[in-house]
């Protein structure tokens, strides 16, 4: 019986010859009576008996090497995440640096709009008439003031 | 022994990244960061796909990896401390270090991968796809039964093709640590199914 190096370093070199052979050519699906209990185990190109593994551990990669494909992402999420890194990037490169971000200005009635009764998409129009209101109700302050201001003045002048 | 061979082969890895020229361009301006992403996004995500087992994490995980590797870039050195030797090492270890948090956080472990078994490509033949959709299904949920770093480890080289070296260097350990740990996980999935195929008696 082998030393688990001596297994390993052989496992290994039967492993980078069975992932080399479809390196070369894509992989193919093996139907699964040809590498079921029993049968002729296929041996990748290039190798000889003394390079392959016990013959269960030959099947058992076989297998690995057919059902543990690469996945790709869907073409939303992978457009969706370059625009982030591009705007990341960019960034990165502005004189501020890239922790100089901008707020948006609506972020202190953002807990207002979300207890909003208004559904989401009119809940925009809403923050432009907190943000509307509040100035107009500035505007007739400073003008309230200023006429309270004006008729003091007039009086103090009239008893003079 | 196996250290100073895995230093070797670091050596050689370090040699040999494909990735340098595209790297040194992303480090003078990262807006040149892109091709780097296009070249690993399916396989950043594919790993954390099999890591996470859940569609939305694997996409949440591979676009934390993506914003750490671009903001890291210039701390990024072929050959640094942490042994890091080549770009796409360096990307997988960042890659395991988000994914471990990962699942750490959210415990997330199914039980049946179907949906894994169900998306890999089934032969014409209805009688020969069902069989080799239960044949994945049975490999997928031996794969998951594995420790975490067994996992990993046969992951990273059947799925991203990496080498023991490679998979060492992500994994923290020497190249001929790597190897000890795929044939121990080949072994134990070997058991695994033959447990499977042939039930009591």
């Amino acid at each position: 019986m082998l030393p688990v190096d001596d297994e390993a370093l052989q496992s290994d070199v039967y492993l980078e010859l069975l992932l080399d052979s479809h390196r070369r050519t894509p992989r193919l699906a093996i139907p699964p009576a040809s590498v079921g209990h029993g049968s002729e185990i296929a041996r990748p190109e290039g190798t000889t008996s003394s390079d392959r593994p016990n013959p269960e551990l030959a099947r058992t990669a076989q297998l690995l090497d057919r059902s543990l494909i690469r996945f790709h992402p869907s073409f939303r999420f992978e457009e969706g995440l370059a625009a982030r890194l591009r705007a990341a990037a960019e960034a990165h490169r502005s004189p501020n640096g890239p922790r100089g971000e901008t707020l948006a200005f609506p972020a202190r009635t953002q807990g207002l709009l979300d207890r909003s009764p208004l559904p989401v998409d009119e809940r925009d129009s809403l923050g432009r008439v907190l943000v509307g209101g509040a100035i107009a109700s500035g505007v007739s302050i400073a003008g309230a003031a200023a006429w309270l201001a004006w008729r003091r003045r007039s009086r103090q002048q009239t008893v003079a | 022994m196996f250290g100073r061979a895995g230093e070797q082969r670091r050596d050689q890895l370090v040699a040999f990244d494909s990735d340098r020229p595209a790297v040194e361009a992303a480090r003078r301006d990262l807006a040149l960061f892109e091709p780097l992403y296009r070249k690993y996004v399916g396989q950043v995500y594919s790993f954390a796909l099999y890591e996470l087992r859940d569609r939305h994490a694997a996409e949440d995980a591979t676009e934390q990896v993506f914003l750490q590797a671009l903001n890291g870039l210039a701390r990024f050195h072929e050959r640094g401390v942490d042994g890091a030797s080549t770009f796409r090492v360096w990307l997988f270890r960042i890659a395991r270090n988000v994914i471990s948090n990962e699942r750490r956080r959210t415990r997330r472990r199914p039980d049946v991968p179907l949906e894994l078994a169900d998306a890999i490509a089934a032969p014409d033949d209805p009688a020969a796809a069902v069989a080799q959709r239960s044949e994945t299904a049975a490999v997928l949920r031996s794969v998951e039964r594995l420790p975490d770093e067994r996992r990993r480890a046969l992951v990273l080289r059947f799925v991203e093709e990496m080498s023991s070296a490679e998979i060492g260097a992500i994994l923290g350990s020497s190249e001929g640590a790597a190897r000890v740990l795929i044939h121990r996980a080949l072994r134990q999935v070997a058991r695994d199914l033959e447990r499977v195929d042939r039930p009591r008696g």
